[in-house]
């Protein structure tokens, strides 16, 4: 009768139970770490999204209302300033889409294509931003604040502005009566309604609206 | 059977610990890639942050490049518009240039282009805006005497007339709304050749016994509003004109040779004898606000002369000039003279009126309006 004997090598049930604990011991801290990390990075993507949305919306408005009031036919009005007005003067305007908080809607107008007059049908100089549905929207074709045809600005699928207060104020520099305008926008994640972002600022109207 | 057990063990022996590394790895792995790609998102949100910090720097010195421009020409209002270039502390670059247009009325429309760049070079912004170069002076008095309300004929006064004030060789001495009454020897007008020979009494133009066209009395032209004629400014408005003003005094005390630019006396201002102000080259505007105006013996006053009393005071104020004294320029006053006083006398002087609108220092610079753009 062959009898095979070989020679025991490896380790014993117990050794093998310890290495099995601190292994599964150490790949579970691994995985908890690596589950931290992309748990962490989602969370900051999910923050920078916020912000970035929040701080783009108030970039762009910005950089569009400063301009309000500008007339590029500026030389005519100052050698004839009894025959020549300025069509973008005095148009900056606070409103609100009807379903929606007061002061919600900003209206403003300038000679984006510099011909000196105030377009109306093609490439419409009457701009705007209102907040409707949780989304800031921006006007198109000069479309009133409680008038539909404004487009979304922000994502309300991702992004839901909660709040989006505008106030005109006057302040006086050197004696010379300047119009800037305070914005107050808030949002939140839809995913995420707990991570909320606030931005508080001024902008100056450099055409002295 | 040997060979054969050795060659088991052996495999038994190399194949210790594979799972385990082969797990260790794929974990490596992951972290690996979980961390790189977590450096990418923090590099590209840092590109962002980059981006838009430097286009805020970009604009801010573009701003700061357009506030150079406006101070280089509130300090140089004949600046020619040569292209000017800096830096900020923050090593961002700018440079400012002007193109002018000459306007009507000794006015200058000045288009400012400034433009910033940030200090890695990599965000631009250009900023354009006009600004007026204007005399204070909107109108400047064509006689040399405009005075609402009259001359009382109580007291006297000597005018050197504007030669062209009413048109080429149409010579022009008092323009006012009411009649004025000459009376003896002491209301006339004369040449500035006579008047510089001293014969203006005895050589004169304009006196009681031949009232000529350069007396415009009575006149129906003659503005309502004197503050407006001259200024653009409405009496009503009277602060914003005062805001101009280079000095605002309570008295005259420290007016000398060395005077100048637009001097604003809140009352009564009292000139010590022999004291020249202003001069010839350099001349002032004077405004008296509500005040009695009394010219010590041998005072001389380059520029123009403004009497003005408020509407709702109830003063009775008058100019009152001592022997040897005069304006040299004009006077204007919006109430009527000579009720208390001995002499007015006034010396139209083309170079002194000149120089009211092109004196640098009689000049404003004002942003237009509706001429700012960034795009």
């Amino acid at each position: 009768m062959l009898v095979l004997r070989l020679k025991q090598v490896g380790n014993s049930l117990v050794e093998l139970m310890i290495a099995m604990t601190l292994g599964l011991a150490s790949i579970t801290a691994m995985a908890s770490l690596v589950g931290h990390g992309i748990g962490l990075n989602s969370s900051l993507l999910a923050k920078s999204r916020l912000d970035e949305e929040v701080s783009a919306v108030v970039a762009v408005l910005s950089h569009d209302l400063k301009r309000a009031g500008y007339y590029a036919h500026t030389d005519q009005f100052v050698k004839h300033p009894t025959t020549v007005s300025n069509p973008f003067d005095k148009s900056v305007k606070v409103a609100a889409y009807p379903s929606e908080a007061a002061n919600s809607c900003i209206n403003f107008a300038y000679d984006r294509n510099q011909n000196g007059v105030l377009d109306t049908s093609s490439s419409n100089e009457n701009y705007g931003y209102r907040l409707k549905d949780k989304a800031i929207e921006i006007r198109l074709d000069g479309a009133a604040c409680d008038e539909s045809g404004w487009h979304d600005l922000t994502d309300p699928k991702v992004v839901q502005v909660m709040m989006f207060a505008l106030s005109i104020e006057k302040i006086t520099v050197q004696q010379i009566i300047q119009t800037r305008v305070q914005i107050d926008l808030q949002a939140r994640l839809k995913k995420h309604p707990e991570i909320l972002r606030r931005i508080t600022t001024h902008i100056l109207i450099e055409n002295y609206e | 059977m040997n060979n054969w057990r050795g060659k088991y063990s052996e495999n038994l022996l190399n194949q210790e610990g594979a799972a385990i590394l082969l797990t260790v790895v794929l974990l490596l792995i992951m972290v690996t890639l979980v961390t790189l790609y977590t450096g990418k998102i923090q590099s590209f949100e840092h590109q962002i942050l980059l981006n838009t910090q430097n286009q805020v720097r970009a604009q801010a010195t573009a701003k700061a490049a357009l506030n150079q421009g406006m101070a280089k020409l509130n300090v140089d209002k004949a600046w020619l518009g040569a292209q000017l270039s800096g830096s900020l502390d923050d090593n961002s670059s700018f440079t400012v240039s002007a193109i002018s247009e000459d306007l009507p009325g000794n006015r200058k429309l000045v288009t400012l282009t400034a433009n910033g760049e940030s200090a890695d070079g990599l965000a631009k912004a250009k900023i354009i805006e006009q600004s007026l170069v204007y005399p204070i002076l909107f109108n400047p008095p064509p006689a040399p005497l405009m005075v609402q309300h009259g001359f009382s004929h109580d007291s006297e006064f000597e005018i050197v007339l504007n030669p062209d004030g009413l048109g080429v060789s149409a010579p022009f001495s008092i323009w006012s709304d009411s009649a004025i009454v000459f009376s003896g020897t002491n209301h006339h007008s004369c040449m500035l050749s006579a008047f510089n020979e001293g014969n203006c009494e005895t050589n004169s133009y304009s006196n009681p016994s031949n009232k000529l066209a350069d007396i415009q009395d009575a006149s129906t032209s003659f503005p309502v509003d004197v503050l407006s004629y001259l200024f653009n400014i409405s009496s009503v408005e009277w602060m914003l004109l005062q805001q101009q003003a280079d000095f605002v005094f309570n008295d005259c005390d420290s007016l000398d040779i060395g005077s100048w630019g637009f001097v604003w006396i809140d009352g009564d201002c009292e000139v010590s004898g022999s004291t020249q102000v202003g001069s010839d080259s350099q001349p002032i505007i004077l405004v008296v606000f509500d005040g009695d105006i009394e010219f010590h013996s041998d005072v001389l006053m380059y520029g123009l002369l403004i009497a003005y009393r408020p509407l709702g005071s109830v003063k009775n104020l008058d100019i009152n000039m001592q022997s040897g004294s005069a304006v040299l320029g004009a006077i204007v006053a919006n109430y009527e003279l000579g009720t208390k006083s001995d002499l007015t006398r006034v010396v139209f002087n083309a170079d002194v009126m000149h120089h009211l609108q092109h004196n640098q220092k009689l000049q404003r610079v004002a942003r237009v309006p509706g001429s700012w753009r960034d795009f």
